[in-house]
């Protein structure tokens, strides 16, 4: 029978047992930042923060205790840029609302929302939090879907949005995401007038704010100020404390963003950037961070058959593979075409997937590197696309600062999250061997004092 | 502006081509280089025949004759050759990622320095052509369209920067008649609908700039006072607006009809505008003399009309009738096609009016020059002028001869003995071969609607 009292916890959901908050992972491998070496020893969580790493210790009766034996223990990954948890876009969502002439679009309907957050409408679906579970990653930074100016991104992290989203949310405004993404129909239509909407905008904005900053100061005698929730938002862009994320997926939008920024004095992030050249590199200002896009082209055949050659090297020339080849070729080779066009063709489509794929470790050299966005590749192809770097020379060490200390320091949360120390938030992946193996597989998963346990829902 | 990387990735490239091989031994991408022997055209100071270029650190250094290069520099013998100063088109739209926004008639405050292309092969095509420097433009969709921007045909550079050419006077586009019209007035069923709602919106435009200019003069005349007043609200548009009127930017407008010609001088008049270019300018031979008297220039088809009512009423003698009523003129092309050729286009003012050698010339040399406020760079063969250089087979207006060698500041981008089959500067990670096929047959014309 039950009590009244535990009836009416169970409404209020006070009463309802929390999942287990200390845990003790006993004896296990830590990779406590990027660089350090793998050390053995006791790791204490308490109520989601990292209290004690050390030798044998003591806990509570209750604690869950997981053994270490073979399983690594890292900080938990860091999606530097997501559309994870945003509604899915309208088909017509390029169509603005606005009918009337073009040239007098008001700017929220022509896709000038800085106002709007991530935070709002984040639902992340149970499938794709899965999919990022089983790869490592507990923390993600979502942005809005939408054209120049979406909204404000928001940091998260991944835990099962049955406990409720509010607690889940570690930042509501990271700053602004923008794009070179138009909408039909309305200005700004073009690049064009893109850049030109940020200079106006930006501009004004500076003259209204400290209008706005005088009027707060002393109103007396003033007309009241006419700042819009639009430039409201944009305050913390031109103070310099927000940055702008920039979706500039090459080098010409690149370029864009980085002359805006530096015209305009704001900062700027080039995000999901996926072929920088040479010389916009050797070029880039100093400060700026580069988020790379994961989502990969496929890999050209010219590729595979390198690796292939490599790897069977020692089996050269089984009758089937020798005589598949050449037919291959002559299948591949379009009309009009010789074959000494055809193989440089391939060996320039192979260096221009070349060029992408190395970008990583180009902006890692230049200190460039800020994280990995994930805003356009699968859901479930981020782990891959990780690895293909390290095969592509990328050390682990490289690859796990970009999942975790960069993004950290990015959000400026450098002393809280990203690594795997006394006082840290306790946001951690156990994976069963290192993470950039070919097989490896996360385990366990801790996220803001919650274990999922990720063996059962390997597929 | 030299590029190290520049040269880098033209070796780079020429490299990859398995079935190409860089056959000189020299390297003629340093920005120096004496050419020997050549039959020059100068077009500002005569011809010389069998005459030495040198061009050291992209200049023209020396012209003269048994002319030594310095340590160092390579010699390339043009006996039996004619050279002229690098071509420069006036209206073209090559190089770019968008042409018009085409959203409001007014849109000056766009800039198409902003949506440079680099990797445009019809670059590189231009300077089989023989043309370095275009007149990069905003489309004519608009009445007050965006800046324009001169480029210099750099092909090989990999950031859109290195293509503007420095300190080229700013420029904006302007459009007259129908193409406004249709846009805006029958599109979008707003103003301009009609040749008088065309001069209207320039009218307003103009008057609201100068309405603005006053609101922020009483703003900062507060300030000085240390009166604390909200500010107008900032607007990029009549910014522009106002630089146009101040004379710091020149009007290149698209225009066909004579009424509407002469109607664009009386607004300038009107405000003050003392330069003004007229592109296309069809009917201009109606009003050659007024063109004249207030100093308008004009940038022609050489052939092409008919193809609207605007253009209806129009003639092939256009070019010569305003060269010959002292109005500076020159050819476009306004087309990634014509431009391969517009040394012919030029030449087709010898059929029709019989412009002398040096007047035809001097149409797609120093008075596009003038007209784009780059005559002091280029435009002709004189000391100090950029080593913008074409090397041809035979005289440039002869319908046998063609382009052998251009030169943009002293460097060799196209040489017709090593031409490339594939000069792409950026490929695709996932290209299907065939729509490289597509490619090589030449196809794709995006321009300003004419």
């Amino acid at each position: 029978m039950l009590l009244p009292g535990l009836m009416v916890s169970q409404i209020t959901g006070d009463e309802i047992p929390k999942a287990a908050s200390d845990f003790l992972l006993s004896n296990i491998q830590i990779k406590t930042q990027p660089g350090d070496e793998l050390i053995r020893a006791d790791v204490h969580i308490v109520d989601g923060v990292i209290a004690e790493i050390g030798e044998d210790i003591q806990v509570k009766r209750g604690a869950k205790v997981i053994e270490g034996d073979e399983l690594i223990l890292y900080a938990a990954f860091i999606s530097a840029l997501s559309h994870l948890g945003q509604p899915e876009e309208e088909d017509d969502a390029r169509r603005s609302a606005w009918r009337g002439p073009p040239g007098a679009t008001p700017l929220e309907q022509s896709g000038l929302t800085p106002h709007m957050f991530a935070s709002t409408d984040y639902d992340p679906g149970e499938s794709d939090l899965k999919k990022y579970h089983q790869q490592g990653f507990g923390l993600v930074h979502s942005v809005p879907r939408g054209f120049v100016m979406p909204g404000k991104g928001s940091l998260y992290l991944l835990t099962d949005p049955a406990d409720g989203k509010v607690n889940t949310l570690l930042k509501r405004e990271t700053g602004l995401f923008a794009q070179f993404r138009n909408m039909r129909r309305v200005y700004p239509a073009t690049p064009l007038a893109t850049m030109s909407v940020w200079r106006e905008v930006i501009t004004d904005v500076r003259y209204q704010k400290d209008y706005w900053e005088k009027w707060n100061e002393n109103p007396k005698g003033l007309s009241r100020p006419s700042v819009t929730e639009l430039d409201k938002a944009l305050f913390p862009v031109v103070s310099g404390e927000q940055p702008v994320f920039f979706h500039t997926g090459e080098t010409r939008q690149a370029l864009r963003a980085m002359n805006l920024a530096n015209e305009l004095n704001f900062k700027v992030v080039l995000a999901n950037a996926g072929r920088l050249n040479d010389d916009f590199l050797a070029g880039l200002h100093q400060g700026i961070k580069i988020l790379p896009n994961l989502d990969f082209p496929d890999k050209p055949d010219e590729e595979k058959e390198e690796e292939k050659g490599e790897s069977e090297a020692e089996e050269r020339e089984q009758d089937e593979e020798s005589e598949e080849d050449p037919e291959e070729e002559k299948d591949e080779l379009p009309a009009g075409m010789d074959k000494e066009e055809y193989e440089h063709l391939k060996e320039r489509r192979k260096l221009a997937w070349e060029e992408q794929i190395m970008l990583s470790k180009k902006a890692h050299e230049q200190e460039a590197l800020g994280g990995f966005s994930t805003l356009s590749v699968g859901s479930g192809d981020i782990l891959s696309a990780v690895r293909l770097l390290h095969e592509k020379g990328m050390s682990e060490d490289e690859l796990l600062e970009a999942l975790t200390t960069l993004p950290a320091e990015l959000f400026g949360m450098e002393g809280t999250i990203g690594k795997v120390k006394e006082g840290y938030q306790a946001h951690l992946v156990l994976f069963d061997g290192p993470f950039t193996g070919e097989d490896a597989k996360p385990t366990f998963l801790i996220v803001d004092g919650h274990l999922h346990d990720l063996r059962e829902n390997d597929d | 502006m030299k590029n190290p990387t520049t040269a880098i990735l033209l070796t780079t490239l020429v490299s990859l081509m398995s079935f190409q091989f860089l056959t000189a031994q020299v390297d003629f991408r340093s920005g120096d280089v004496l050419i020997t022997g050549g039959n020059l055209l100068t077009v500002t100071n005569g011809d010389m025949e069998e005459t030495d270029l040198l061009i050291l650190d992209g200049k023209i250094a020396e012209i003269g004759t048994s002319l030594t290069a310095p340590d160092g520099v390579p010699t390339l013998d043009a006996t039996g050759k004619y050279i002229m100063p690098g071509i420069v088109d006036a209206h073209s739209h090559i190089g770019l990622d968008a042409v018009n926004e085409a959203t409001n008639p007014m849109t000056p405050e766009v800039a198409i320095a902003d949506v440079i292309n680099p990797f445009d092969i019809a670059l590189y095509h231009a300077l089989a052509g023989g043309v370095t420097v275009s007149h990069a433009m905003h489309g004519s969709a608009n009445v007050i369209g965006g800046q324009n921007q001169t480029i210099k045909h750099r092909y090989g550079a990999m950031l859109p920067s290195d293509l503007i050419m420095e300190d080229a006077r700013r420029t904006v586009k302007f459009a007259l008649g129908e193409n406004p019209i249709r846009v805006h007035g029958e599109g979008y069923n707003t103003v301009p609908n009609t040749r008088m709602g065309v001069e209207t919106v320039i009218r307003q435009g103009f008057d609201n700039a100068l309405a603005y200019r006053e609101a922020w003069k009483e703003f900062y005349r507060k300030k000085e006072e240390g009166i604390v007043a909200a500010p107008p609200r900032y607007n990029q548009r009549k910014e522009v607006l106002l630089e146009i009127l101040d004379g710091d930017i020149l009007i290149h407008c698209h225009s066909y009809r004579a009424d509407e010609i002469y109607m664009l001088m009386n607004v300038c008049r009107d405000y003050g505008i003392e330069e003004i270019i007229f592109q296309h300018v069809n009917e201009g031979f109606k009003v050659a003399p007024e063109l004249a008297e207030f100093g308008a220039m004009a940038s022609v088809f050489s052939d092409w009309w008919a193809f609207k009512f605007e253009v209806y009423y129009s003639t092939a003698y256009n070019t010569t009738i305003l060269a010959q009523n002292d109005v500076i003129t020159s050819v476009n092309s306004d087309s990634r096609a014509l431009i391969r050729h517009l040394y012919l286009e030029a030449a087709k003012a010898q059929r029709y009016g019989q412009l002398s050698d040096n007047q035809t010339l001097e149409l797609i040399t120093i008075n596009p020059a003038i007209q784009l406020g780059i005559d002091d760079r280029v435009g002709s063969l004189e000391t100090g002028k950029d080593g913008d250089v074409v090397i041809f087979s035979g005289h440039p207006l002869s319908i046998y001869s063609i382009p052998e060698y251009t030169f943009v500041d002293g460097i060799m981008y196209f040489n017709r003995s090593e031409d490339p089959s594939d000069m792409r500067l950026v490929t695709d990670p996932e290209e299907e071969f065939e729509s490289y096929m597509k490619l090589k047959s030449g196809r794709g014309d995006h321009d300003c609607l004419h």
